[in-house]
């Protein structure tokens, strides 16, 4: 039976590449987490900072095809201190875009472990995405954009740390551990092993709160609105009148 | 943190959305080696606000999943532990790793001076 299966399998080259890049006046730590973000996909290709607003969608695309990439992560940072990020498929989409939160970048020093630069990582999902077609969608830009493609040119035969992609309270959660086995040879696990096993975070760590997701490539038709979504400009203007109805208040 | 009430006409088009994950999707019998994914039932509730409690889901997340990976390669025959002679470049460069060894020290010193 288990040739058959071997058979039965069609021949597939990855060949996935991902442009990233940010727009101008990001802050450094953001820029940090975009940088962090390159030395973890080796098979991703870094541009410079991309300006104009208006034309934004179609400098990007053009950008993606000249540099022959299939999608791209595109880091927004507004007011210099709210982050999006752009996880797009190209030319045909869809895309998608996220308000980020939580960040703690690879620098930190809380975060101790370290791994092999290029090895692919193991990608964890949590079951929940695979309860509604957004999170299945998801999944999928997921796996294509963060996985190391096989046998990629400047990727390691070894596995030594782990991607983890949670859903909890709707958001996605990132993190990456570097994974610590006792071990002799390269194909044998010590005895018991496996239970002695531990995980120690790399970093970084964000959390991703998807806002909408387009049919093509930065655009196209709506596909998915989130109903929770709060944008940050709001949450602002409703704590100022929040402390100004107090002030209002009090001086009654 | 403002108002949960879920908007009433956000849009959500799940047959689109299906569609589209038909046009990327890598055909489906590919190798798993292909993907390295591994999907992880999360314990029933995780207080999102709780910092122990989440971080510790997902490190379960995280261990389990590796336990179930490795034993597939094992079972594979592939290699996949860098071997303990196996020198390369690492995501974190010496001078950030002594940084991280020098505070972890002072740490330390912090903790047995405090005793």
């Amino acid at each position: 039976e288990e040739g058959m299966e071997a058979e039965a399998q069609v021949h597939f080259r990855n060949r996935e590449k991902v442009l990233v890049t940010c727009s101008r006046r990001i802050n450094f730590r953001y820029r940090h987490l975009m940088l962090n973000l390159v030395s973890l996909l080796p098979h991703s290709k870094k541009d410079s900072k991309v300006e104009s607003k208006e034309t934004k969608a179609a400098t990007l695309n053009d950008l993606i095809d000249l540099r022959s990439c299939s999608s791209c992560l595109f880091f927004e940072c507004r007011k210099a201190k709210d982050l999006y990020l752009w996880m797009v498929k190209s030319p045909g989409g869809p895309s998608v875009k996220f308000l980020v939160n939580a960040v703690h970048t690879m620098e930190e020093l809380k975060l101790t472990g370290n791994h092999l630069k290029g090895s692919r990582p193991l990608l964890s999902f949590s079951t929940n995405f695979d309860d509604s077609p957004h999170w299945k969608l998801l999944k999928e830009m997921f796996t294509q954009i963060f996985g190391t493609p096989k046998e990629h040119r400047k990727s390691k035969p070894f596995h030594d740390h782990v991607f983890v992609f949670s859903i909890v309270d709707d958001h996605v959660w990132f993190r990456n551990y570097q994974i610590s086995v006792p071990h002799n040879e390269t194909d044998k696990i010590d005895k018991g092993g496996l239970d002695k096993m531990t995980l120690i975070e790399v970093g970084p760590r964000f959390c991703l709160n998807p806002i909408k997701i387009f049919g093509g490539s930065f655009g196209g038709p709506t596909l998915y609105e989130n109903p929770f979504y709060v944008s940050p400009n709001q949450i602002r203007a409703l704590e100022k009148k929040k402390k100004a109805s107090k002030y209002v208040t009090k001086v009654k | 943190k403002p108002s949960t009430e879920p908007s009433k006409d956000a849009i959500y088009n799940s047959e689109a959305l299906l569609e589209k994950l038909e046009d990327i999707a890598w055909p489906k019998k590919i190798d798993w080696t292909q993907k390295l994914t591994i999907n992880h039932q999360q314990a029933e509730k995780i207080d999102v606000n709780d910092d122990l409690a989440r971080e510790l889901a997902f490190y379960t997340q995280a261990l389990d999943s590796t336990r179930v990976a490795l034993s597939k390669f094992e079972k594979l025959g592939m290699p996949f532990l860098r071997p303990q002679d196996y020198y390369a470049e690492m995501v974190k460069s010496d001078s950030h790793m002594l940084k991280i060894k020098d505070k972890l020290l002072f740490e330390k010193k912090k903790i047995e001076e405090a005793e």
